[in-house]
């Protein structure tokens, strides 16, 4: 399963092996005396008249690598005939498979390897065996103590069991690794646990050299995948389509699987590493401007953007403005021309992860803030391609010999050079000497955010390592959702800030044996009892020369691990608020209109309700109902079907609840603004009250609380420090100070930086606060300094209607409610409308007449806030008051949806097209005067909830998400105006 | 004539004229009468342009934004007629919240000449609210502090919400209805100890306690008083009721709150039958099958003695809901009157919002709900099915307070 490619994240420095194996092959041919085999011209030549010299750099007879008898005259005498017939699919030869005919295929297979090129190349080769591309430890360490298989969050297994053998175990290296171990199809069959193995062995197993890879020769339809096993993965380059362009008139020219010519390379150039890392991690992709689609994108050879033929039997995104290609694939360079013989074929020791099998670092070449490039690896190691003229640093590429100028960074930040960059200068100080240099120049990443698989027992497939056919078919290409602009950080086991993507975090769907659905959506489970739905630290390969602008971890809570509003995974059960009480009902994702009522809990007057949910599988604990004039009514909602109310907290005239963490803010109409403490659920303690005008309604961007406040507009807490609650900033909606606003609620976003603004800038990042208006509209505030607002719609000097001064028709819509978030909006097949990812504000719009006139949901594109733009009203008939959404995965397509509370009923609108917006039905039919809904909801990007617990686990030792302590105090550093924007490197004219 | 009676008054005048000018030109009698008052023409009625007092005024500016709309007219003019129909001040008290303790002066004289919302906004900035004190002043009611005037605003501000709220429920229709909703339903099955159909007494002070007694400490907190609908100053209330001032009211400090039951006790026989609940049909009760939607399931599950047709005492569960289908009056229903019932059910919607969870789907009474009597998933089944027996339970309700567990041992999903 691609998922557990994530060693294709673990190798992902590897690439580049072949450089220095080349280097290495060379050098060990001509120093080794024992070598057994020689040059000379064989009978083999008299059918392979033309053949290239696969090993230019020291002539070898063909039997000394193939075997077989070179004096024979007829094909079947000279040719190694198989003792059992092999099979021609992608499963896993045993060490000890009919070594002469794995010899004549392939002399640098892995299995006999020691013999043959390993006869020169011995250290190599021993070395090669304990590498990362042999062993895939760390490509099968993730998924597996994601779903609680192992305990440790390091590497337990091997594709086949290896062990050091050296006597010397270095940092991070490891003794031993077990082969992969069989999976028990009974065992822990009713665990999603139970079913991850089976997908490992049946979807994961062909990323490693030891394997041909999923293209097997003769396979159709696999370009851009054809490879070959052992060494001549790297070593060997496969055309894409896999077809044979060598002079041997014998070859079969129309049978892909062949290589390109009957020759090997030294250094392997970036069209080889490719073979194999495109997978999830991408960074194959993300080093050649590539993104893996959007699920649902349209792409293909007329659609723009996308690339025009298969590879590796998909397209991709390749549009420059969205997903540019790394700087150094931009330049020219290749894999190997960054990294060393060592990060790819190893240096003799046992490796977990891709971290510590890579030994080069930007600063090798770059150089750090004080000193330039010691043209040494982080380990010391010269690199013998870089060279140093005149004060400048010059790397002279593998590949093709091409010379590269290598900016320094102590250059860029010194005045008296002439390529300083004074924004530059002002982040590359010692404050950041704790970033890796990727994180803030990785210009972009594909992320997918929730991953899907299935695995159904009624159909069997192939066991990649036993070769059976086992029950259980394993399908994994399921994305769940997707973003090519959020961004995330957290600590590499360096202890360096590094830029976070999801892991293997895969959630799981199981059809029995008679095809019906036994596991729906469960979520991982690690043994340390948190969710598996991790994320880890990645090298991204997408760097670009202008970084990231400082807002974008500053400002950020999202990207500090605190969640973001659009990547909630909506669960099984809603609760529904109307005016007798607040029902539970289970939700049939696949038939709303179908949903189950389980239990309503008779409440009086509630107008609110906010849902904790747990941290593993996003269902329900508690529920909080706002009752107006009253108090908040605390339920456990944990057993859906038998809801309890537990407590009840007096308030004077509650409006709406939003919970986070372990607090509690209520917006206590004229009472205020209320902090609770609820980590006992059972006993709130209030912990701080907020004057406020008429607090309607909350929303949480740590660590600004922000109220919409009536009359007065939105107020901004801050409230890390609940004992200590400053308010820090204001937002005058109209702008005069006169005249009343009329805030009735408010959201916030992080917008993050595109890596061209159609200008080929980097577009500005900013804190964006969306507030609905009531009677005076919408507007939107750039909230990045919450003690500096702007707002940015409507722009300066438009005219605000006056609620204070008359009553306007009663057909006047209100905005009454507002939710925001970001997505792509799928292009038109024909290609004319592309895929982009926007921002959205949905809007709750109701006339002041609100016994008859329906009112409308509003979807307005703010993804540019200062020409935002409405591309959906739907009506409501049954009125328009408050608003949620929900995502609910429907394999293949997650399906967006706004559940609009009405008069009667919750309307449900499919935003699955955000300007087509269908109302679908009703959730709740036997809803009354419905005041609020909320879905049972997992959020897939929120790593550390605000009381400080982290939510999720991780898979890497020694890496860590950002604690509450961390991110407050990052979120606290002052910022001036300048460095709001992103940094441009520039080169100095060279 | 107190405030609230002048207000009753207002309204009755209202509702006699509307409904004569609803008879006359339909919807266009509202309009008539906005004109009618819409000195200046400018299609709303202001404060200056209202005659009556400022606290109808009040209660008719649902929106509370000083000025009278239409369909505020509207609204209240429906309201006002109902008032007529039921002219007991207690009632629409209840529906409109009590008022509260307030300073003479403010009682007499400013509300009969400002709305609320016109002294709220008085008191935003400092030189309004002199002003508002001067004028006050002015006329002569020298009694009102500055100290007054401003408790008077926070009050307003406090009371502000819960007084739209309760307009809004009023004019909307159905006064019952907003607090009849909950506690309404299967309240009868779970009150009515002696069984006699009615609940009374000690039963129904129990259910109205126990109605706003959330956090089931016995106890009502003022937040938890203001949930019954007689609590609109309910700090003055609450510590009226406090008698020993335990800060809590007991039940029996509570007692049976006479606006409380006057709002459904219509002989005013001092309990409520069943007929006195609310009866609407969203409130029916189990008629659980009809999520099935199929008579046969229906008969398969609640006919046990397999005679094809659901006798009294099979349907003693149902007796309200079903047997009001039994057409041939015999005391059971046969297939094909269960099929109406089916019918009828399907066409009525889903009725038991209020059952729990066994009420509603424990089809065949033997007191857990099997998979084929629970309409939902597969999955949803499983997540309540927590011991995994594959039916569902009293044990799987229990335990309500302890943790679920959700690692993967207990996530095991039970076939």
């Amino acid at each position: 399963m691609r998922r557990f490619l994530l060693l294709l994240r673990a190798l992902a420095g590897v690439l580049t092996v072949v450089a220095a194996l080349g280097g290495a092959l060379s050098r060990a041919s001509l120093a080794s005396p024992a070598m057994p085999i020689q040059a000379g011209p064989e009978g083999c030549l008299q059918c392979h008249v033309g053949i290239e010299s696969m090993h230019p750099w020291h002539e070898l007879s063909c039997t000394a690598c193939h075997g077989g008898d070179a004096k024979a005259v007829r094909k079947e005498q000279a040719h190694v005939r198989p003792h059992v017939a092999p099979p021609h699919d992608e499963r896993l030869l045993p060490r000890d498979f009919d070594p002469a005919w794995v010899q004549f295929k392939n002399p640098s297979d892995l299995r006999i390897v020691t013999g043959t090129c390993g006869a020169c190349h011995t250290a190599s080769c021993e070395d090669l065996f304990k590498s990362l591309h042999c062993t895939t430890a760390g490509h099968l360490s993730d998924g597996l103590y994601e779903n609680g298989l192992t305990k440790e969050r390091r590497t337990r297994y091997s594709i086949f069991a290896v062990k050091d053998g050296d006597g010397r175990i270095g940092r991070n290296g490891f003794a031993e690794f077990p082969a992969f171990p069989a999976s028990d199809d009974r065992a822990r069959s009713g665990e999603l646990a139970g079913h991850v193995a089976d997908l490992g062995r049946k979807s994961c197993m062909q990323c490693h050299l030891w394997s041909n890879g999923t293209a097997v020769r003769g396979r159709l339809g696999q370009d851009g995948n054809y490879r070959g096993s052992g060494c001549s993965v790297c070593h060997v380059t496969y055309a894409e389509d896999g077809l044979s362009r060598s002079d041997d008139p014998t070859v079969d020219r129309f049978e892909p699987g062949h290589p390109e010519r009957h020759a090997m390379v030294k250094a392997p150039p970036t069209q080889t590493c490719v073979r194999c890392h495109f997978g999830d991690a991408s960074i194959g992709l993300n080093f050649r401007g590539l993104a893996q689609l959007v699920p649902g994108m349209p792409a293909g050879p007329e659609v723009a953007g996308t690339t025009h033929a298969l590879q590796n039997g998909v397209f991709y995104s390749n549009d420059p403005k969205v997903t540019p290609p790394d700087v150094h694939h931009e330049r020219g360079m290749h894999c190997v021309d960054c990294h060393t013989v060592r990060d790819v074929m190893g240096d003799g020791e046992l490796y977990g992860f891709m971290e510590h099998a890579v030994e080069i670092e930007c600063t090798d070449c770059h150089g750090s803030f004080d000193e330039v490039s010691r043209m040494t690896t982080s380990r010391g190691r010269k690199l013998d391609h870089l060279h140093a003229k005149d004060g400048l640093i010059w790397l002279e590429s593998k590949v093709d010999g091409k010379r590269h100028y290598i900016p320094q960074a102590t250059h860029v930040i010194d005045p008296a050079r002439p390529e300083f960059n004074a924004k530059a200068a002002r982040a590359m100080t010692p404050k950041h000497a704790r970033l890796e240099c990727y994180t803030c120049h990785a210009g972009w990443n594909a992320n997918f955010l929730g991953f899907h698989f299935d695995r159904n027992e009624s159909f069997s497939q192939l066991d990649i390592i036993s070769g059976e056919r086992t029950s259980g078919r394993c399908s994994t290409q399921e994305k769940v959702f997707a973003t090519y602009r959020q961004f995330y950080v957290g600590w590499n086991d360096e202890g360096m800030v590094a830029p976070y993507l999801v892991g293997f975090s895969t959630m799981g769907s199981v059809h029995g044996r008679d095809g019906a659905l036994s596991i729906d959506q469960a979520l991982p489970v690690t043994a340390s009892g948190k969710s598996g739905m991790t994320m880890v630290h990645h090298q991204l390969h997408s760097t670009r020369g202008q970084a990231r602008g400082c807002v974008e971890c500053h400002r950020s809570p999202a990207t500090l691990g605190l969640g973001s509003p659009s990547f909630g995974l909506a669960r099984e059960v809603a609760a529904i608020l109307d005016v007798r009480g607040v029902h539970l009902v289970a939700v049939d994702r696949e038939a709303l209109d179908g949903s189950t009522p389980l239990a309503s809990v008779p409440l009086s007057g509630g107008v609110a309700v906010a849902a904790r949910c747990d941290d593993l599988q996003g269902r329900f604990e508690t529920l909080y109902v706002a009752l107006q004039g009253a108090g908040i009514a605390v339920i456990d909602a944990r057993k859906p079907a038998f809801p309890e109310v537990i407590a009840f907290i007096d308030c004077d005239d509650p409006r709406d609840v939003l919970v986070r963490g372990e607090m509690l803010f209520v917006a206590d109409g004229r009472g205020g603004v209320k902090l609770f403490d609820v980590a006992d659920p059972r006993r709130p303690r209030l912990l701080v009250r907020l004057p406020t005008k008429e607090a309607r309604s909350l929303d949480l961007a740590w660590p600004h609380l922000y109220v919409a406040d009536g009359a007065a507009g939105i107020k901004i807490f801050d409230v890390a420090t609940p004992g200590k609650v400053d308010l820090a900033g204001h937002l005058d909606l109209n702008g005069d100070p006169g005249y009343d606003d009329d805030a009735h609620a408010v959201k916030v976003m992080f917008q993050y930086s595109r890596p061209d603004d159609g200008f080929g800038e980097r577009s500005t990042a900013r804190k964006l606060a969306v507030i609905a208006g009531g009677l005076q509209g919408y507007f939107l505030f750039d909230v990045t300094e919450v003690g500096e607002p702007e707002r940015l719609f409507p722009p300066g000097g438009t005219p605000i209607p006056r609620t204070t001064t008359a009553s306007p028709p009663e057909s006047t819509n209100r905005v009454l409610d507002v939710q925001v978030l970001s997505r792509f909006d799928l292009g038109s097949p024909g290609g004319d409308i592309p895929t982009e990812e926007h921002d959205y504000a949905l809007f709750a719009v109701q006339p002041l007449e609100e016994t008859m006139t329906p009112g409308a949901l509003a979807i307005v594109r703010i993804t540019d806030p200062e020409a935002p733009k409405s591309v959906a009203a739907t009506p409501m008939p049954d009125g328009a008051f408050r608003l949620a959404t929900a995502a609910w995965y429907q394999p293949p397509f997650l399906r967006r949806y706004a559940l609009v509370a009405g008069r009667n009923a919750t309307a449900v609108v499919e935003t699955s097209a955000s300007d087509k917006p269908a109302l679908v039905g009703t959730l709740f039919g036997e809803a009354l005067r419905v005041r609020d809904v909320v879905v049972e909801e997992f959020p897939l990007d929120r790593m550390v909830d605000e009381a400080g617990k982290t939510l999720k686990d991780i898979s890497h030792e020694g890496s860590r998400y950002f604690d509450l302590a961390e991110i407050t105090r990052l979120l606290h550093v002052p910022l001036a105006a300048e460095d709001r924007l992103g940094f441009r490197f520039e080169e100095g004219g060279r | 004539m107190s405030r609230w009676a002048q207000a009753v008054s207002s309204l009755a005048v209202v509702a006699l004229f509307v409904p004569l000018a609803s008879a006359q030109a339909g919807s266009g009698a509202a309009k008539q009468f906005l004109a009618s008052l819409d000195l200046d023409g400018n299609g709303y009625v202001g404060r200056d342009e209202w005659s009556g007092s400022g606290a109808t005024f009040v209660l008719l500016d649902v929106d509370l934004d000083g000025w009278l709309t239409g369909p505020e007219l509207t609204k209240s003019t429906k309201a006002g007629a109902r008032a007529v129909e039921a002219p007991d001040p207690s009632r629409l008290a209840v529906a409109i919240g009590d008022l509260p303790d307030l300073v003479e002066p403010f009682r007499r004289s400013c509300l009969a000449c400002h709305d609320q919302q016109r002294v709220e906004r008085a008191a935003k900035d400092a030189k309004g609210w002199s002003e508002t004190v001067r004028k006050m002043r002015e006329k002569k009611e020298a009694s009102i502090t500055e100290k007054d005037a401003r408790a008077i605003v926070e009050w307003l501000s406090d009371q502000r919400a819960r007084v739209a709220l309760s307009l809004a429920s009023f004019g909307t229709g159905d006064p019952v209805g907003a607090w009849g909703m909950v506690i309404g339903g299967g309240d009868l099955h779970l009150f009515d100890r002696d069984r006699n159909g009615k609940l009374e007494g000690g039963e129904l002070a129990r259910l109205i306690h126990q109605r706003a007694d959330l956090d089931r400490d016995q106890l009502l907190s003022p937040g938890e008083l203001a949930l019954l609908p007689l609590a609109v100053d309910r700090r003055a209330l609450f510590q009226k009721l406090d008698r020993d001032k335990n800060g809590g009211v007991s039940l029996k400090e509570l007692g049976i709150p006479a606006p409380l039951l006057q709002l459904f006790d219509r002989n005013a026989d001092q309990q409520l039958e069943r007929g006195e609940l609310p009866s609407s049909r969203r409130y029916g009760g189990p008629i659980s099958m009809i999520l099935i939607g199929d008579a046969k399931t229906a008969l398969d599950l609640l006919d046990r003695d397999h005679d094809k047709s659901l006798s009294a005492a099979e349907l003693a569960r149902f007796p309200r809901t079903l047997m009001r289908f039994d057409g041939d009056n015999n005391a059971s229903l046969d297939p094909k009157e269960l099929e109406t019932a089916v019918t009828a059910g399907r066409a009525e919607g889903p009725l038991a919002a209020f059952d729990d969870f066994f009420t509603r789907y424990d089809l065949d009474g033997d007191g857990s709900v099997a998979r084929r009597e629970f309409p939902g998933r597969d999955a949803a089944f499983a997540r309540l099915d927590l011991d995994g027996d594959g039916v569902l339970t009293s044990r799987d309700a229990q335990g309500g307070m302890t943790r679920v567990d959700f690692t993967p041992e207990a996530l095991r999903w039970r076939d």
